[in-house]
């Protein structure tokens, strides 16, 4: 049964690791922490129900479509609310994200109301078995997604132009701008490619653990941990991050209680702030 | 003109005068508290519109007759507490600080409704209210009234069932909230008073969960043929989707086995049982003629909500028709009211602590997703 709630623990933390991404992704474009992230998620999910739900849009297309409003809503944040407060006070930027994310939450709240929705599953079917460890179809193709834009989007660190301008920037950006690097324009695609992943884990969250509008907050909370964990800016931190963080949580569950589950988690990362304050993995962006 | 047109005339012609007098009279307002914006807006949206509709079917029918003679209508008057006491205070004062509100019905919410008990005290004014949570009409409080059978009733109706289904091993997994613990109680209270049994294992999970692959391992490791889970919709479809996965196939019984948590919970809730206050596929008469009047209204099935507020209107409407619209003379005709027949089953107005009401039926989601009553307490 061990092996069955490490498993599980993966699957959940790829969600954390999916979202952590996009907060490292606008940390090293913008150096803004985006309270907001979990935001990002959850609007895809919502685009994706009214699409499919209520527009019967087929998943194939409606799913793509999500994770693309989800982009714009990440570009038109930094456009709208992030651009007019860059360059000031760090307090200033972390406390406009906040009202943001305060904004979205309540803003699907009134829309939608707080009853939970369910979601249907592009896969749909029974659980894999593996030597007695079962996973359901769309914890699968969460762990798959994660490791495929993990990949993803190192290449595009790495290789693409795109990537490269990123990096310019978040080293720094009056030096990029005097290479000929629209800072503008790069920070706010950042903002995009940030909202876009947090998009994909919403959608495919949303089979999962249903539709909601207070799921931002929880998301957002798991993941800034594990972004934290794994070394604020880091890609493979913040893989490794949400990974940790979703087996403790089911370990500590399983062999203690879920009522310790949080303690034990926050605990994790304060020992870790105090014996490692850079993460898990600072140098490996 | 034959004789039977001039009679049917006339008697149309009375008809509508009789209606008319009571449209033309001053209306007899009534009050409602609800959640109408935000989390809970569409039960709340479903209690305004079920109180809308008993009143409407009364106002047809020439209004409310009062002891003087004369005929009145009903008018709801509804504010919005948005599932918040601060909100729910002020909208309660609203109501109880206009004098021709007669009565008030609501809060649905237990944390609004707790907290601004003393303003319908303070104002003698008679007030049914939906919410569950046991401390409501045990705060000594003269002038509640709960329309609704509590989790006691709930858990004692589901603690009966799963023992008569041959079960003695009961797993019993709760939400770590008021309403989690508290159904909590009331079912482990139920089990050892009812049966002389204690839960073979007891797990907790915080509201708002999404991963149950720890308590669902622990539950399917210790072989338990059934759980009992007390706490809300979300948890509970996520938790059972979850247990069967890991192979569990023993009686899995939720204290919201509504339609909320069958829509979640989708093939899943397929032999789930519950305990409601009262269900739509009941099948005695009363709920019957209510539920297909509803679906002739409104093109939907009406859900427990619907029952509670559309009777508490007519058993007010029938108080109103004894003592008049004076407030103290209302509050006092319903307190002296032994037994009155609704939609949900028997009242009992005179009941001391002002719980009216303790029928309740424990049901089983077939093939079809219906949830079929399979025992009635009352």
């Amino acid at each position: 049964m061990l092996v069955q709630i490490v498993v599980s623990g993966l699957a959940s933390g790829a969600t954390y690791a999916l979202i952590a991404l996009g907060f490292v992704i606008i940390w090293n474009t913008a150096a803004v922490v985006n309270f907001a992230q979990g935001e990002f998620a959850v609007a895809a999910m919502f685009v994706a129900l009214v699409l499919s739900r209520f527009g019967h849009v087929p998943l194939f297309l409606a799913l793509p479509a999500s994770v693309a409003a989800s982009a714009l809503l990440g570009w038109l944040t930094e456009r709208i609310v992030i651009r007019p407060v860059i360059g000031r006070n760090a307090m200033t930027v972390v406390t406009v994200t906040i009202g943001l994310q305060i904004v979205l939450s309540d803003g699907a709240k009134l829309i939608f109301g707080g009853q939970p929705y369910p979601f249907p599953a592009p896969f749909s079917g029974a659980p894999l078995g593996f030597g007695g460890v079962v996973l359901p179809r769309q914890s699968l193709l969460v762990i798959l997604a994660m490791a495929l834009l993990v990949a993803a989007l190192h290449a595009m660190s790495v290789l693409t132009p795109f990537g490269k301008r990123l990096r310019a920037v978040a080293q720094d950006r009056e030096v990029a701008a005097m290479m000929g690097i629209d800072v503008n324009r790069t920070v706010a695609q950042g903002f995009a490619v940030s909202a876009a992943v947090a998009g994909v884990a919403g959608v495919l969250l949303a089979p999962v653990i249903f539709v909601s509008a207070d799921l931002g907050l929880p998301l957002l909370i798991k993941s800034f941990v594990a972004a934290i964990i794994g070394g604020f800016g880091s890609y493979p931190g913040a893989l490794a991050g949400g990974l940790l963080i979703g087996v403790i949580d089911n370990v500590v569950s399983y062999a203690v209680s879920t009522d310790y589950r949080d303690v034990i988690s926050f605990l994790v990362l304060i020992v870790m702030l105090l014996l490692r304050p850079t993460g898990l993995f600072p140098n490996h962006r | 003109m034959k004789r039977r047109q001039v009679l049917g005339g006339v008697a149309a012609l009375t008809a509508v005068g009789y209606v008319g007098a009571a449209a033309g009279a001053e209306p007899i307002r009534i009050g409602l508290d609800a959640v109408l914006t935000g989390a809970g807006a569409d039960i709340g949206e479903r209690i305004r519109r079920a109180a809308q509709w008993a009143m409407d079917r009364i106002n047809r029918n020439g209004g409310v007759q009062l002891p003087d003679g004369s005929r009145r209508p009903l008018e709801l008057v509804a504010v919005d507490d948005q599932a918040k006491p601060d909100i729910g205070l002020n909208a309660i004062r609203r109501l109880v600080d206009d004098p021709t509100v007669v009565a008030l019905l609501g809060p649905d919410w237990s944390s609004v409704t707790y907290p601004t008990l003393f303003v319908g005290e303070e104002a003698g004014i008679a007030q049914i209210t939906s919410s569950v949570a046991q401390r409501i009409t045990q705060a000594g409080m003269k002038h509640i009234f709960r329309a609704r059978s509590t989790d006691a009733d709930w858990m004692a109706a589901l603690a009966d069932y799963i023992v008569a289904e041959g079960h003695q091993q009961i797993g019993v997994t709760y939400a770590n909230s008021e309403f989690g613990r508290s159904g909590r109680a009331a079912f482990v209270r139920a089990l050892k008073e009812r049966r002389n049994l204690a839960p073979a294992q007891e797990l907790s999970y915080a509201v708002g969960d999404t991963d149950f692959t720890a308590i669902a391992g622990r539950l399917v490791q210790s072989g338990v043929p059934a759980v009992c889970n007390l706490g809300n919709e979300p948890e509970g479809a996520l938790l059972i989707k979850t247990l069967r996965q890991l192979g569990f196939r023993g009686l899995f019984a939720f204290n919201s086995a509504d339609s909320i948590f069958a829509k979640l919970a989708g093939p899943d809730a397929i032999g789930v049982v519950g305990s409601l206050s009262w269900v739509d596929t009941k099948s005695d008469a009363a709920s019957q003629a209510f539920v297909g009047a509803y679906r002739a209204q409104f093109n939907e099935t009406p859900i427990g909500h619907s029952a509670i507020y559309y009777d508490a209107i007519n058993l007010l409407a029938d108080a109103i028709a004894r003592a008049g619209t004076d407030r103290g003379a209302l509050l006092a005709a319903l307190k002296s009211t032994d037994a009155w027949g609704g939609v949900q089953g028997n009242y009992h107005p005179s009941a001391p602590t002002g719980d009216m009401i303790h029928s309740c039926v424990v049901i089983r989601y077939n093939q079809q997703l219906v949830p079929e009553v399979v025992a009635v307490r009352d």
